[in-house]
């Protein structure tokens, strides 16, 4: 993918409008899917969205992407920041989200409304935990089990160490399980 | 392997990125320990819960969106006003209050300065009639009688002397060099006495006279005249 894409960066460089817009297309939902789930509303995920596109088209332009640095992990990078930076302008050190607009998980059909009503509900409390964590945690936490990143990757995006990753990925599994104590099976 | 450790390998092992013995010591360690067993599952679960949220995520409106990113993106173009570029105008407005905060600022923090000379005394004179016509009071005081300049008046004259000399030198005027060598002679003597003594007042008088200084200045303004006419 990236490197079909590196005909799209020289020309966006250059300041092809055609040529950025192809860049969007083919990022975009993956910016929006980490803000969102990051963000847990759609309002805040599309603030994101725009602000880390606008960044990185104005760094694009004075050539901060070197040869090597393939244009997806930069721009995922910077949408890394500025989902961050975004809630700790707005909400200070312990942003706690609402979740109230995440849509229920899909129903296959085949399970019983109380199954499916204790599905909804452990991973709502889920979910509920998860916006309750610091910022850094939770970033780590959305990037390995909503994005499927394995460390190194998160490391990349997080633009720190994998030990760090490692540390904040445990303090947030540490922090989930407390909280989610009487519904995990394997406490017990 | 402690628990500490298996806590440390346990994202590695989840990643798949724990092989050989480190992967088998780990395995066993899970196996033995009932509390890194538990946090295994508890991690597994957690995992898999969050996973396992795979409801589609609503579609903001996306050509609005890049609307927003490309006139964010684009750098700003300032627009004409009046025919002159607004930074012309924005360069305008910022040198007018410049000047404006200078003059203000010398109005309210600089002293009032006089029209005339920087320092106390006479104008300055450019022409050898200006500068007898000023020195004219100071010569023919009588010195005697306590009528004497005060000696910043006779430095300031000193200064306008030594600029109509320079001339005079330039010129080869011999008979205006000899005057006014004699009248800085008399100057020095004024800049450097003491007012208070009587001695010094009469000998400077003294002076005055044997030069025949009021007289020579007289002759020299008259000859200046008549040759002018001439």
């Amino acid at each position: 993918m990236d490197g079909d894409q590196v005909d799209w960066v020289a020309l966006a460089k250059q300041g092809d409008s055609g040529a950025m817009h192809e860049l969007y297309e083919r990022n975009r939902g993956r910016i929006y899917s980490l803000a969102y789930r990051y963000a847990g509303n759609s309002a805040d995920a599309e603030d994101i969205l725009q602000e880390s596109f606008a960044k990185a088209f104005v760094s694009l332009a004075k050539c901060q992407l070197n040869e090597n640095t393939y244009f997806a992990s930069w721009l995922y990078r910077i949408a890394v920041n500025c989902t961050m930076d975004h809630f700790r302008r707005r909400r200070g050190p312990n942003d706690a989200v609402t979740l109230d607009e995440l849509p229920g998980p899909a129903s296959d059909g085949a399970e019983t409304p109380e199954g499916e009503f204790a599905r909804r509900e452990a991973r709502e409390l889920v979910r509920h935990s998860l916006s309750r964590l610091p910022r850094r945690r939770r970033m780590a936490v959305v990037l390995r089990h909503y994005q499927q990143m394995k460390i190194a990757e998160i490391a990349v995006a997080m633009g720190c160490s994998e030990g760090c990753v490692k540390k904040q990925l445990f303090q947030a599994l540490r922090q989930l399980r407390r909280e989610l104590h009487p519904s995990l099976g394997g406490s017990r | 392997m402690n628990c500490r450790g298996f806590q440390k390998r346990l994202f590695v092992y989840q990643d798949g990125r724990l092989a050989g013995p480190d992967r088998a010591e780990f395995e066993r360690h899970g196996r033995e320990c009932p509390a890194c067993a538990a946090l295994m599952r508890d991690a597994e679960e957690i995992g898999e819960r969050l996973r396992g949220d795979t409801a589609p995520i609503p579609a903001p409106d996306w050509d609005k969106a890049w609307r927003r990113i490309r006139a964010a993106a684009t750098p700003r173009r300032l627009r004409p006003l009046y025919g002159l570029p607004r930074w012309a105008l924005a360069g305008a407005a910022f040198l007018a209050v410049f000047v404006l905060g200078v003059a203000f600022a010398r109005l309210v923090f600089l002293p009032p300065e006089a029209g005339g000379p920087r320092s106390a005394g006479p104008a300055f004179a450019y022409t050898p009639q200006d500068f007898f016509s000023v020195l004219q009071p100071v010569i023919a005081s009588d010195p005697a009688a306590g009528l004497v300049a005060e000696p910043a008046v006779a430095r300031r004259l000193l200064d306008n002397l030594y600029l109509l000399k320079a001339r005079a030198e330039k010129t080869n005027d011999e008979a205006l060099r000899q005057l006014l060598a004699d009248i800085e002679l008399v100057l020095l003597e004024i800049a450097h006495m003491d007012r208070s003594d009587p001695e010094q007042a009469r000998l400077l008088g003294l002076l005055i006279r044997e030069k025949g200084l009021p007289l020579k200045m007289k002759v020299f303004k008259f000859s200046e005249r008549k040759s002018t006419r001439i």
